[in-house]
């Protein structure tokens, strides 16, 4: 993640935790306390002339993305002008006009009517966690579960404004709860945790009871509430679910691959120990290559970014290929794009009896046996940091022995192709060639006293 | 494969004329080791007429190397620039002693 992106994941979340507050104050207020108070008033206007300055910003410069307003546009896909007049309603502090000469409306201060507005930074909220869960990368469970409470959050502090204002708003009926708890007059803490209190028994459908509908609006309100409550229980359960499923998605994806694999050859008839060979040769890309095939994973990408990628992931490999140690860097780079890694399975055959050259041969991890076409004797064995093909290829002959792995094995594999372009290209592979032979086992130079050519 | 000896005094030079290869490998390795045999404390070989030096050609030479042991010596003089490559990227150049002409090779 770059610093732009880094700084632009912290407006978000800047952004992201402004519109709560602002949203949890201006209805907790309108609800419980009914009139502006001076305190919550300079926190609102505060979050306010951030958000004003943030629209400013983002229209200043409009490449800028991020903004509350550019999230709003295409979500909605309204004219520009509206989309920002929605906007500027949601942000500018127009209840100041009425902040002098305030009247009551239902017994609610009208500044805090129109301080209502201000719940239109819903659409902010998840302008935010929908950009947050774009760049999150690796982090997109955690922001599915951020997302999560927010919706839960903001669903059950909704509930709780909408269960204490209606009867306050209908001047507290004497069969409303507020009258038969008692609690007119009381703090508007305490009613707002009795009230919320309520609404996470309905929603949890613990129902104590103790607390319930007394009148026709009460109890439409409670079976609304009861549903809601489902709903939103179904959107737990689900997300839960699928924040589970998705933690191993990869995984599951891989083995239902190899499962897949597996069937078919099983379908094709093919021999039980072919199959078990393939079964171990996932699991191996597993274990070591979270299930990547490096040529697959590196094709689609262009050249500096491979290179990039191919460094990082051969960083560990790469000090056991000597070729790799003694090259300049414009040749390591040069070889690191034609380098074809190859991972051998046990028993695999790298290359035959027989076969022409075809390339350079640097193993960079586990053991090779040189051995006899038929396999009845073995010449020598080869381990990280040796390389072969370079006699057959310089030479022009067929090789005359078959390298067989030991175990799983992981070698780079320079192409003839390959070699003779770099070896024009970069003259210094030949002493790098050079350097690199005096580093390996005298193996190969036994090899070919006992006519082995590789 | 033309192959033709000189002597001086306590060497042998060895100059191999055409491709060291399969076809000429053995007839070059009896001559060799001919000259093992007689205890030659230097065996000087020639490759300057030699184009193309096969694997085969390869083994005669570390062969030899070999046979002459901690005893005598041998020295390789006159390799072709595509010779002295397959030398060089084997890492064959590092154990065997490879001179740049005649008088150096018999100096040493």
């Amino acid at each position: 993640m770059g610093a732009s992106e880094r700084s632009q994941v912290g407006s978000d979340v800047l952004r992201l935790v402004l519109a709560i507050v602002s949203i949890a104050v201006v209805s907790y207020e309108f609800a419980f306390v009914h009139e502006a108070r001076p305190v919550t008033s300079i926190v609102v206007y505060a979050i306010d002339v951030a958000f004003l300055f943030d629209i400013w910003n983002s229209r200043r410069s409009p490449s800028q993305k991020g903004s509350i307003e550019g999230s709003r546009v295409p979500r909605l896909a309204l004219d520009g002008r509206v989309a920002l007049g929605i906007v500027l309603l949601g942000n500018l502090p127009l209840d100041l006009l009425f902040w002098f000469g305030d009247t009551d409306v239902r017994g609610i201060s009208l500044v805090l009517w129109v301080r209502l507005l201000r719940l239109i930074r819903i659409g902010t909220v998840f302008g935010a966690l929908r950009r947050l869960e774009r760049s999150s990368g690796s982090n997109t469970a955690a922001l599915r579960i951020v997302r999560l409470l927010v919706v839960v959050g903001l669903v059950i502090q909704f509930t709780t404004c909408l269960w204490y204002v209606m009867p306050f708003v209908q001047g507290f009926p004497a069969d409303s709860w507020p009258m038969r708890e008692g609690i007119v007059g009381d703090g508007a803490a305490y009613s707002y945790l009795l009230s919320l209190y309520w609404v996470v028994t309905v929603f949890t459908s613990v129902g104590f009871g103790d607390i319930g509908p007394g009148n026709t609006a009460e109890y439409a309100f409670t079976i609304f509430t009861m549903l809601v409550g489902a709903s939103l229980f179904a959107y737990v359960v689900a997300t839960g679910a699928s924040l589970i499923s998705s933690l191993n998605l990869s995984r599951v994806t891989f083995w239902n691959r190899v499962d897949t694999v597996e069937s078919y050859l099983h379908a094709r008839k093919v021999d039980r120990t072919v199959t078990e060979d393939v079964r171990r040769y996932y699991e191996y890309l597993w274990d070591q290559h979270a299930g990547l095939q490096q040529d697959t994973l590196l094709r689609d990408l262009p050249s500096p970014l491979r290179l990039a990628v191919l460094s990082d992931l051969l960083k560990d490999l790469m000090p056991h290929v000597p070729v790799f140690r003694h090259a300049s860097p414009a040749l390591r780079r040069e070889l690191l794009l034609a380098l074809e890694p190859v991972v051998t399975q046990p028993g695999g055959h790298l290359v035959t009896d027989g076969e022409a050259a075809d390339g350079i041969y640097f193993i960079a991890r586990g053991t090779f046996e040189v051995i006899s076409a038929d396999g009845s004797t073995i010449h020598g064995t080869l381990s990280a940091g040796d390389y072969f093909g370079d006699l057959t290829l310089l030479l022009g002959e067929n090789r005359t022995a078959t390298v067989r792995s030991a175990g799983f094995s992981e070698v780079f594999r320079l192409r003839s192709d390959a070699y003779h372009r770099i070896r024009t290209e970069y003259p210094e592979l030949r002493d790098v060639m050079t350097r690199s032979s005096q580093e390996r086992s005298d193996t190969v130079n036994r090899l070919v006293l006992e006519g082995v050519v590789l | 494969m033309e192959i033709a000896t000189d002597r001086t005094e306590g060497a042998a030079i060895v100059r191999f004329t055409g491709r060291l290869d399969t076809t000429a490998a053995p007839e070059a390795l009896a001559h060799l080791e001919a000259l093992i045999q007689e205890a030659v404390p230097l065996i000087v070989v020639d490759l300057t007429a030699v184009d193309f030096v096969s694997s085969a050609g390869l083994r005669v030479l570390l062969a030899t190397a070999k046979g002459v042991g901690s005893s005598g010596s041998m020295h390789l003089f006159g390799l072709n620039a595509s010779v002295q490559e397959v030398f060089d990227v084997s890492g064959f150049s590092t154990i065997l002693a490879i001179f740049e002409d005649e008088a150096s090779a018999l100096a040493q």
